[in-house]
């Protein structure tokens, strides 16, 4: 080692504090870098295994039929990797079923591979089935199994199809696996007596073929090895399949269009317009009555072009689709721009934590240098050249690099697999099974590394070339530092400085206005810390409670909405006189839950919005004609206006609080419609739809005494138009109606026909009835699960608002946690600068602080002194920090208020964090302030003044 | 009257057989009004006499006394109160706050006391001293025997019990030299400011009234 080399590592070693708090910016740093690196790769990983478990790791997926022979001549083919089905095997009933609705379970029959690899199924116990004895059982088995299994376990199964009969035919006929459960018109036809052994169970499986069981039947899974002799069923053919999952080798998989046009028979351009379903289809005519006019007659080009897909080929495939979400993710098809945010992101951060250190390092390695300037320039005396001085800086940055540029990529790695670790955790139940994934590749650590020496790298060639330029003199007695402004001001203190604080508040004043410079690098650390840490906050806290406060308006925590059923195979739901009547399906399962114990509150309607009326002109509000949201005028004819009404019924106890305005009883009102005369009217006052204002106003006249004349907008089930005629009873208008979600029922307060329920379900048509409930439950998630037994699936879906805002603050934590994280690093990168800069002026000072004392200032009017100096730079550092931090954080949340769908974003003053800004930074500086002038206060007088002398 | 009188001052450095005994066991007297300069060679042990006499330095055993008050043993607040107000330290390399201009540099001792300067003997110092135009000036804005002169300035304007000089021409040409040693000369006459200088001049030794001579720490003899 060459001796400035040799003097450079001697310096370091002998000023270990500044040295350690240069290492330990670097450390941070590069750690920093690495963690938002590791947690970028990390995160992406676990989204690309997250989207290949749900939907599964195949490449294209073909319909048709397929027979041993197809799949065996594709297993072939050079271009597939791996070729996976799913047949059926059989229904059978679930010894102990918890739930009335669901008693069946539907054993899947599926090939090797198919399970673990292109389905994605992840264990919680045993393995997967060898053979076609074995089974493993879904989670929703065991969700629905009273008895619970475990491998080893045996099940004696009495296996066939589902059979229904009609009350009035004592003949059954086969029905679909996946209808609804008929009770007591159902029947199992049995075909074989089987024994399985459970070997596992799943603690999950891709969405593309779980829940294939449909609402009756749970999901278990067998081995099979032939599509051979599958069971009698639903007229389907024997020895066929219907799908078939492919896999392409790692070579096809990007050329899969190419490698599906030549399977089908088809050219490449053909097959990319198939997977692109860019086909132009004719636009839908409608009758006078409004139904579709199909000309059967006439071709589409995607008929033709499924035409020429079954002809092309002999492997019986009539279809094909790609799995666009994976491929998207593995960026073969390329429209997805997820991983632009990404990397949009993690570049923007980068960037922060590069500039911010490079500020920092560049600061540590400038005092080093300023403090051996005369060092340099004894070195320079004795025929050293300014590009050895150059060089000795940049030799302690390399040495600097050296040390800490490992331990920060190893202290980066650490973060990331602890952060990772507690995400995971903390987002278990957002996670659908999935996991979050520790993921850093070699390239993330080596551009971690490059990132870090780049860092310090510039900000020693920043110094290294002031450092060969440099007057020795003049820089040791940073001479040109210390400047008195022109004025008389520039000489006095304030009066109240020195009544409040004396002398050492004067000198301490004195200080800070006329050597500005050795405080700027401090002052200027302190206010970056304190306007991100600022601006963040104020951002995180307006999401946060924004959300919070959208969320907690909610009066209920668990809404059931329902539909129209579309088993159409189940008779008593759908088949003439035995059709079930919606409405009253409806109402009988709102009231049925209304009576559960954990209801507290609820409130529930029914709803038909498919009513047009023919409203006599004369009868409209003048100038309600046009321009009016959620009231539709259309067409006017024969001097009647045709409009668009909702008509809603409410239960009992809602219907009695909404007519209140009104002055009538529901007795009064009975065999009558309450009719809320407001039409909704929303002016937007920008370009981009962002800003509007709402207002409403009557569309009629007058209404109380109008009869409603109306019909369906199209054809019925049975091919009625379903004409009513309805009274109006009392008129309200949305002043009249409360805000709460309750409420929202009524569709945005404006238009709406109300009715009690028992004279919607004698008037309106049943079959379009869409009803909701809002409940407030002392306990949503075993309501939830009682809730599940009163109703068979298909017809009503439970949104837990519980679970949602558990799941929404899960994230917002998750959130929170990488933001202050990242906020609590860069900031104390700051400090190592700040503890840098202030010890360095401390001993910079060492001379004129001992001569304060030796001229008589006492031990207590020093610290004094000290302490006001630290109260200065941390005041000047807030004054500026404060303002700016706030402005910042409010024009962040003006952005975000002003996007599409952030109406409600809302700025709040963020108090707390203002407050601890002040104290942290007064902390930091008295503190730093007072370590490095113990030190100095512990030596004797004139041995400092001596030393200090050349 | 005696002014300052220091009785069996010892100050030893290390232990053992490393002991080194830098001043041995001296004493003498200073009366009010006397000009002394204390001359020895370098490493004799004069500035670690004279830097035991301001209080600027402990001594290992002893008694000095300024003004009939002993600051042995003083305790380090009360000490530095008793500096500011009865001593008054020149130092070689002037030892200015840089951030401080030559007018507050002089007045820190009685800024530091919270006492109002009076305008008249701070003028009058500073005409005697020759820095009249040069009181708003900083430090590094003024010349090695402008700086000097502010800090002899800084050391008398509180009309303190003693005036300690350590080598305060140490740093300066000859002319400044010359021009330093008559200031304090005339401080002494003119103000009748009790000087203790350090020096290793003779010649600047002669001006004295009284010399001291310090050789390994004990002290030699007197002339005048």
């Amino acid at each position: 080692m060459n001796t400035i080399h040799k003097l450079t590592l001697r310096s370091l070693l002998m000023n270990k504090s500044r040295t350690a708090m240069t290492i330990v910016a670097i450390i941070l740093s590069c750690a920093l870098i690495t963690v938002v690196a590791g947690m970028s790769t990390s995160a992406w990983q676990s989204f690309i295994n997250s989207t290949i478990n749900s939907y599964g790791d195949y490449d294209v997926y073909f319909e048709g039929k397929f027979t041993d022979k197809n799949v065996n001549e594709l297993k072939i083919n050079r271009d597939v990797e791996g070729i996976y089905y799913e047949r059926y095997v059989g229904v059978a009933e679930i010894p102990e079923p918890v739930s009335s609705f669901k008693p069946y379970m539907l054993i899947h029959g599926l090939n090797k591979g198919a399970l673990d690899k292109c389905f994605q199924a992840k264990l919680s116990e045993g393995r997967l089935p060898e053979n076609d004895s074995e089974i493993v059982l879904s989670p929703m088995f065991v969700r629905y199994s009273e008895k619970e299994y475990h491998t080893g376990d045996k099940l004696t199964l009495d296996v066939g199809y589902r059979t229904i009969s009609s009350d009035s035919s004592a003949q059954s006929r086969p029905i679909d696996f996946g209808s609804a459960y008929a009770k007591d018109n159902e029947a199992l036809a049995i075909q074989a007596k089987r024994e399985y052994t459970v070997v596992g169970i799943l603690s999950s499986v891709s969405r593309r073929i779980s829940l294939r069981g449909g609402a009756a039947c749970v999901d278990v899974y067998t081995l099979t090895d032939s599509i051979d002799n599958i069971p009698t069923y639903m007229g389907a053919e024997n020895n066929t399949v219907n799908e078939l999952w492919v896999n392409y080798t790692d070579s096809m998989e990007k050329d899969f269009v190419n490698a599906t046009a030549q399977i089908v028979g088809i050219s490449k351009a053909e097959a990319q317009k198939h997977f692109d379903n860019a086909y132009i289809f004719p636009e839908t005519e409608f009758d006078k009555n409004g139904n579709e006019i199909v000309n059967e007659n006439i071709k589409t080009e995607y008929d033709l072009a499924m035409e020429k897909i079954a002809a092309s080929n002999h492997f019986g495939i009539t279809n094909f689709q790609d799995n666009w979400n994976v491929l998207a993710i593995k960026d073969i098809v390329s429209e997805s721009n997820s991983k632009e945010i990404f990397l949009t992101v993690a570049a923007v951060l980068i960037f922060i934590i590069m500039t911010t250190s490079v500020f920092i390092i560049r600061n540590s390695i400038s005092i080093s240098a300023t403090e051996k300037t005369r060092l340099f320039g004894m070195l320079c005396s004795v025929g050293a050249t300014p590009k050895q001085i150059r060089n000795s800086v940049l030799h302690e940055g390399l040495l600097l690099t050296v040390t800490g540029i490992p331990l920060g990529i190893a202290a980066g790695a650490g973060f990331t697999y602890a952060l990772v670790g507690i995400s995971g955790e903390i987002l278990k139940s957002n996670l659908n099974g999935n996991e979050l994934i520790f993921s850093i590749p070699v390239w993330a650590l080596l551009a971690s590394a490059v990132l870090g020496m780049l860092t310090v790298f510039i900000s020693s060639l920043f110094v290294a070339m002031h450092a060969a330029k440099i007057s020795p003199i003049e820089a040791v007695r940073m001479t040109k530092e210390t400047k008195i402004g022109k004025g008389e001001k520039s000489y006095s203190v304030p009066q109240i400085i020195r009544k409040l604080f004396g002398q050492g508040g004067s000198i301490a004043w004195k200080n800070m206005k006329r050597s500005k410079r050795q405080y700027r690098t401090t002052i200027v650390s302190l206010i970056l810390s304190i306007v991100v840490f600022l601006s963040v906050s104020t951002a995180i806290g307006a999401a946060t409670r924004s959300a919070e406060k959208i969320l907690l308006e909610t009066d209920y925590n668990l809404s059931i909405s329902t539909s129209l059923n579309t088993d159409w195979n189940v008779p008593q739901y759908t088949q003439g006189e035995e059709r079930e009547n919606i409405s009253e399906r409806d109402r009988n399962f709102f009231e049925a839950i209304s009576q559960n114990s954990y209801v507290k509150t609820q409130s529930y309607c029914l709803r038909n919005g498919h009513y047009m009326f023919y409203i006599p002109v004369s009868d409209i509000y003048k100038g309600s004609k046009c321009n009016i949201n959620d009231i539709h005028f259309f067409d006017e004819s024969e001097g009647l206006q045709e409009t668009a009404l909702t008509i809603i019924a409410l239960d009992e106890e809602t219907y009695k609080k909404v007519i209140e305005p009104t002055g009538k009883t529901p007795e009064q009102l009975k065999g009558k419609a309450v009719i809320v005369n407001s039409a909704r009217k929303i002016i937007y006052n920008d370009d981009d739809n962002n800003d509007y204002t709402v207002f409403y106003e009557p569309f009629l006249k007058g209404s109380v005494g109008l009869t409603l004349n109306g019909k369906l907008s199209h054809d019925d089930y049975d091919g009625d138009r379903g004409e009513i005629s309805i009274e109006i009873g009392a008129e309200l208008t949305s002043d009249d109606l409360p805000h709460a979600k309750y409420f929202s029922n009524l569709y945005q307060r404006s238009g709406a026909i109300i009715m009690q329920v028992d004279d919607y379900i004698n008037t309106v048509e049943n079959w379009y009835t869409y009803g909701e409930m809002f409940i407030d439950s002392t306990d949503s998630v075993k309501l939830e699960a009682e809730i599940a037994d009163m109703g068979y699936e298909e017809f009503f879906y439970v949104e837990n608002i519980d679970s949602y805002v558990k799941n929404m603050k899960a994230i917002m934590l998750v959130v929170r946690i990488f933001v202050y994280g990242f906020i609590f690093i860069i900031t104390l990168i700051g400090i190592t600068n700040i503890f840098n800069t202030v010890a360095s002026n401390m001993r910079f000072r060492q001379k004129e602080l001992a001569m304060l004392r030796s001229v008589g200032m006492t031990n207590r009017e020093f610290n004094g002194m000290i302490i006001l100096e630290s109260l200065f730079c941390s005041a000047k550092a807030l004054l500026i920090g404060l303002p700016l931090g706030l402005a910042l954080g409010w024009t962040m949340c003006f952005v975000v208020s002003k996007m599409r769908g952030a109406q409600g974003f809302i700025y709040y003053y963020p108090l707390v964090e203002t407050i601890l800004s002040i104290i942290t930074v007064m902390l930091i500086i008295g503190s730093i302030m007072l370590y490095s002038v113990s030190k100095i206060r512990k030596q004797n007088i004139i041995e400092t003044i001596r030393n200090e002398n050349i | 009257m005696k002014i300052l009188k220091v009785e069996n001052l010892v100050k030893t450095y290390g232990s053992g057989d490393n002991i080194v005994r830098a001043v041995d066991d001296v004493s003498f007297e200073v009366e009010r009004g006397e000009f002394v300069a204390i001359v020895g060679a370098s490493g004799s042990g004069k500035s670690t006499l004279m830097h035991m006499i301001g209080g600027v330095d402990t001594p290992t055993s002893g008694h000095i006394f300024i003004d009939d008050k002993e600051i042995t043993g003083m305790k380090p607040d009360k000490l530095a109160i008793f500096r500011r107000r009865q001593i008054g330290i020149v130092y070689q390399f002037y030892n200015l706050i840089p951030i401080l201009t030559a007018e507050e540099n002089i007045t820190l001792p009685i800024d530091l006391d919270r006492r109002k300067v009076d305008p008249a003997r701070l003028d009058e110092v500073l005409r005697t001293l020759g820095i009249e135009d040069k009181r708003r000036s900083l430090p590094n804005q003024l010349s090695g025997g402008q700086q000097q002169r502010v800090s002899i300035a800084r050391a008398i304007i509180t009309e303190p019990a003693l005036l300690l000089a350590d080598e305060p021409t140490g740093n300066l040409d000859s002319k400044a030299t010359d021009d330093i040693v008559s200031m304090l000369k005339m401080t002494n006459k003119t103000f009748g400011q009790t000087i203790v200088m350090i020096t290793h001049n003779l010649e600047i030794a002669a001006q004295a009234d009284r010399v001291l001579t310090i050789s390994d720490g004990k002290l030699k003899k007197e002339v005048g």
